[in-house]
């Protein structure tokens, strides 16, 4: 059941964040053209202003797609489990978790996917920047100084390979954890009988404000306590293993603590009218 | 053989309201059974509890020896009053959709009901009127071979001649395991395919009784027997 | 088309006498099979719980019979389906006439209004 909830699932969700990616493709296109175009041999005083609202527009619709995509797993989220398209989402025989789950991946993924777009896009944004306009071996540099870096990070203690995989961890937690967030919240909010939305807006801003604070703390506890041991790390290389896999735990646990609160109001507490 | 479904001392508290009130309930296989009440009466609610969507305040349900949850809902086709279809897909596209979730769907039986209504089937959903709509989740529903069938409010937005279509669906699709508990205040044109009616107010239960019961005690149809009861 | 029925009487009952008048009538004739109870639930626009029961009430009366395989046929007894006809026909004749002494008419005066309607339907 829960491949099938899945199927349909990314059948009714690819639809718009399909749109806003390549949206974003297309403004990536028109940013590489704008940069390989001619219009910097002209020497005026406009460049200056036409390159600072492009770049200024580029990084705005960049935070407006990802914003966008978050925002629609909220309310198709939202949409299918508690209004009245609920109605046939409750009544399927399936759990409550395989409903969660089935939403969660699939949100997870349209994360992913924008998050490489982006990567992609500012990437190619800056190669082609380099290549227009400083010089053409240089990824034959790169390629010849790749082994150097990677040895300076060895001497640093820093394993390359393994904080790569550590921060890629505690990214795809922290993607999990951003969309359990706004789950719980809409569940939470539709305990309210009236204004549900406004309800799970509220309960968002507390748990934002809950995450903030907590993670200020752990932050603060964190740093004061690694300044005073800094003797029994050998490198600052470990301190970045640590803080990175200290973070995915952490992040996981909130993870399962959210999902919990998810599912225990769509299994318990469900209140559709 | 055990009791369809049965409902022990059921109760809903909203706020400061009590929406059902210890209702016990008792519904055997093999009937067609009008569930009638005026509106605010707790039909719905507790229809929308029978169906899982809502948590009773206390008491039991137990279909098939179950409480809700997902042998139940394999086996319970549930009408709600609301439009639940989404608007981006096609009516063979929602057909497909049951087909996959349910079991116990007949797809052949779907598509003869579809065209015998003249629904086509590759139109997309939000060309509809909001009638065909309903008469689009009627039939899905209707296509089940379920144990149960809870229907709220089946007939109230259609057009007589496919209000007739529909009874006669009704009529000829249940099998003698399965039940209709059927929610309405248009007693008139469904008292005749009724076999038991449970009226309701204020969230309790007035009477259960079989219509004909009714007729030969009361010398009434049920639909004057409400309106004497119900009189304001 | 939904049977007519009225609304202050047992509907089974109703469905009984409708079923007579169609095998007296000679819609069905004896030894006519009849269609299912379902079929003539949905035809009736009543409950198959209903029909069964009317169906069941005509068994007893012996106006139809139910046969293992091919399900139920109207009785071969032409003598019954007369004397139902008497039977129905007696019944109607006693309704008019209460009815219409109700009226005020008395029996001499209805007599000669029926003579007076049938020659106006010729």
């Amino acid at each position: 059941m829960l491949k099938k909830l899945f199927k349909y699932e990314w059948k009714f969700f690819w639809k718009v964040p399909a749109t806003i990616n390549l949206a974003l493709a297309i403004i990536t296109l028109l940013g590489v053209m704008f940069i390989i175009s001619p219009l910097w041999e002209l020497e005026s005083e406009l460049i200056g202003i036409l390159m600072s609202t492009s770049l200024m527009f580029y990084y705005l619709s960049i935070f407006a797609g990802s914003i966008a995509v978050t925002v629609y797993i909220a309310i198709r989220f939202y949409r299918s489990a508690y209004t009245d398209e609920g109605y046939l989402t409750h009544t399927l025989p399936v759990t409550p978790r395989q409903i969660i789950l089935s939403k969660l991946f699939v949100g997870v993924i349209w994360t992913f996917i924008t998050g490489c777009v982006i990567a992609i896009s500012v990437a190619v944004l800056i190669f082609t920047f380099i290549f227009a306009s400083i010089d053409f071996n240089f990824f034959y540099e790169i390629g010849e100084v790749w082994e150097e870096i990677l040895e300076a990070f060895k001497e640093l203690g820093f394993h390359f390979y393994l904080s790569v995989f550590l921060f890629f961890l505690l990214y795809a937690a922290g993607a999990f954890f951003n969309i359990l967030m706004l789950y719980s919240a809409v569940s939470l909010g539709q305990l309210f009988s009236r204004h549900k939305i406004a309800g799970a807006v509220i309960w968002y801003i507390a748990e934002y404000m809950i995450v903030q604070f907590g993670s200020s703390i752990l932050m603060s506890v964190a740093i004061l306590g690694l300044f005073n041991s800094m003797d029994a790390f050998d490198s600052p290389g470990a301190v970045t293993s640590l803080l990175f896999g200290g973070g995915f735990l952490l992040v996981l646990a909130g993870d399962i603590v959210l999902y919990c609160i998810t599912e225990y109001m769509m299994k318990k507490k469900l209140n559709l009218d | 053989m055990e009791a369809l479904a049965e409902l022990r001392g059921l109760t809903k508290v909203f706020g400061n309201t009590l929406a059902v009130n210890n209702m016990n309930l008792i519904i055997p296989r093999g009937k067609i059974i009008g569930l009638l009440g005026p509106n605010g009466s707790g039909k719905t609610t507790l229809i929308k509890m029978m169906n899982g969507l809502l948590m009773p305040t206390a008491g039991t349900i137990l279909i098939n020896g179950q409480t809700p949850g997902v042998a139940t809902k394999a086996k319970v086709a549930y009408l709600p009053e609301r439009t639940y279809l989404q608007n981006g897909m096609k009516v063979c596209d929602i057909v497909d959709f049951f087909c996959d979730f349910y079991e116990d769907f007949d797809r052949e039986r779907a598509f003869t009901m579809l065209s015998n209504l003249a629904i086509p089937f590759t139109a997309p959903l939000k060309t509809l009127s909001k009638g065909t709509k309903e008469k689009v989740q009627l039939i899905l529903v209707m296509s089940r071979r379920a144990d149960l069938y809870i229907l709220d409010e089946p007939i109230a937005g259609v057009d007589p001649a496919a209000r007739d279509y529909i009874l006669r669906t009704i009529i000829t699709n249940y099998n003698e395991n399965s039940s209709i508990l059927l929610s309405t205040h248009l007693i008139t044109d469904i008292e005749n395919i009724l076999d038991e009616v449970i009226l309701v107010r204020s969230g309790q239960i007035l009477a259960h009784m079989e219509v004909d019961q009714i007729r030969t005690e009361y010398g009434q149809s049920v639909d004057a027997y409400f309106r004497r009861v119900f009189a304001c | 088309m939904a049977w007519n029925l009225d609304a202050d009487k047992p509907i089974y009952a109703q469905l009984v006498e409708i079923i007579q008048m169609q095998i007296v009538s000679g819609q069905y004739k004896a030894g006519d099979r009849l269609p299912s109870v379902r079929e003539l639930a949905a035809e009736a626009s009543v409950n198959p719980n209903t029909m069964q029961k009317a169906l069941a009430e005509l068994e007893r009366n012996g106006l139809i019979n139910t046969q293992r395989t091919s399900g139920r046929t109207v009785t071969e007894d032409n003598e019954l389906i007369r004397q139902t006809r008497t039977q129905l026909a007696d019944e109607y004749i006693k309704n008019f006439f209460l009815m219409m002494k109700k009226l005020g008419y008395s029996e001499e005066e209805i007599i000669s209004l029926i003579k007076h309607a049938a020659e106006e339907e010729k």
